[in-house]
C-alpha cells in the first residue's frame, strides 16, 4: 500500500494545483488520460463543494487530501472540519427541473457517483468529515 | 488559468480551465450577449460543474429571449463531461 499526502487552503484558487496533484499520481498508477480526467474532475468537484458548503469560502481552513493505493485500487480521501452535511439528503438532480430553473452548483455530487466507481461521505468522532472516491484500475485495458 | 474573449459577429472564445474560480469571469463576459451566440471551446481543457451552470443559466436566458447559444469545438474531455451529465441534450453542439 502506498500513500500521498497533500494540505490545501480552503481557496478555491487552490483547485489547480489539487488537479495536477491527483493527476499526477493517477498517471503513474496506470490509468488512462481518459480515467485522469475523470478523477481530477472528481476531485475538483468534492474540494469545491467543501470550500463552497463546508467552509462557506473562508480560506483560513485546511483541506487535506490523501490517497491511498493498493494492488488495483486507487482512493482519494479528502479530509476537512467544516459544516457537516448529509449527502443523502441530495437527490440524483431532475434535469428537466435543473433546465427549467438552473442554478449555480447542485450538479457536484452527481457528476461524483458518475466519474468514481464509488463514493462514501465519514463522519469522523472529532468533528471531522471524509469523502472517499475510489476508482479500480481495469487491469489489461 | 481561463481566458473568455468576444469575437467578430457577438461570438465568444473560451480558453484554459473553467472550474469554481473563472466562473465570475466568463459571467461576466456572458452577462453581455443579447442576441444569438457561438461560443468556440476549441482551446478549453476543461470544465467543472460551476462552468456548466453558468453556461445552462445563460443558454437558458438567451433562449428564453428567443436566441440561439450554440457550443463548438469541444474538445473529447469536455465533451465526455456534457454526455456523462446529459448537458448535451440540452445544448446544441456542433
Amino acid at each position: 500500500m502506498n500513500t500521498l499526502n497533500l494540505r490545501i487552503e480552503s481557496k478555491t484558487e487552490r483547485l489547480s494545483y489539487v488537479r495536477e496533484f491527483v493527476s499526477d499520481a493517477a498517471k503513474k498508477f496506470g490509468f488512462d488520460d481518459e480515467s485522469i480526467g475523470k478523477i481530477a474532475l472528481a476531485v475538483d468537484e468534492a474540494c469545491t463543494n467543501i470550500i463552497k458548503h463546508a467552509y462557506g469560502f473562508s480560506p483560513q481552513h485546511n483541506i487535506d487530501i490523501k490517497i491511498v493505493t493498493n494492488k488495483e485500487i486507487f482512493e482519494i480521501i479528502i479530509r476537512h472540519q467544516g459544516k457537516l452535511f448529509d449527502p443523502k439528503l441530495v437527490k440524483t438532480p431532475d434535469l428537466k427541473d435543473y433546465i427549467d430553473h438552473p442554478r449555480r452548483g447542485g450538479l457536484g455530487i452527481h457528476l461524483m457517483r458518475l466519474l468514481m466507481d464509488q463514493v462514501e461521505y465519514k463522519i469522523l468522532p472529532n468533528n471531522k468529515c471524509e469523502v472517499h472516491l475510489l476508482k479500480k484500475l481495469q487491469v489489461g485495458k | 488559468m481561463f481566458d473568455v474573449k468576444i469575437l467578430e459577429n457577438n461570438n465568444i472564445e473560451f480558453s484554459g480551465r473553467l472550474d469554481a474560480t473563472q466562473t465570475e469571469q466568463a459571467e461576466k463576459i456572458l452577462e453581455q450577449v443579447n442576441t444569438s451566440c457561438t461560443l468556440d471551446m476549441k482551446s478549453l481543457e476543461y470544465i467543472s460543474s460551476a462552468g456548466l451552470g453558468i453556461l445552462l443559466m445563460h443558454q437558458k436566458r438567451l433562449k428564453d429571449a428567443g436566441h440561439a447559444f450554440r457550443l463548438i469545438n469541444l474538445n473529447k474531455h469536455v465533451r465526455d463531461v456534457f454526455m456523462l451529465t446529459g448537458f448535451d441534450q440540452i445544448f446544441e453542439i456542433m
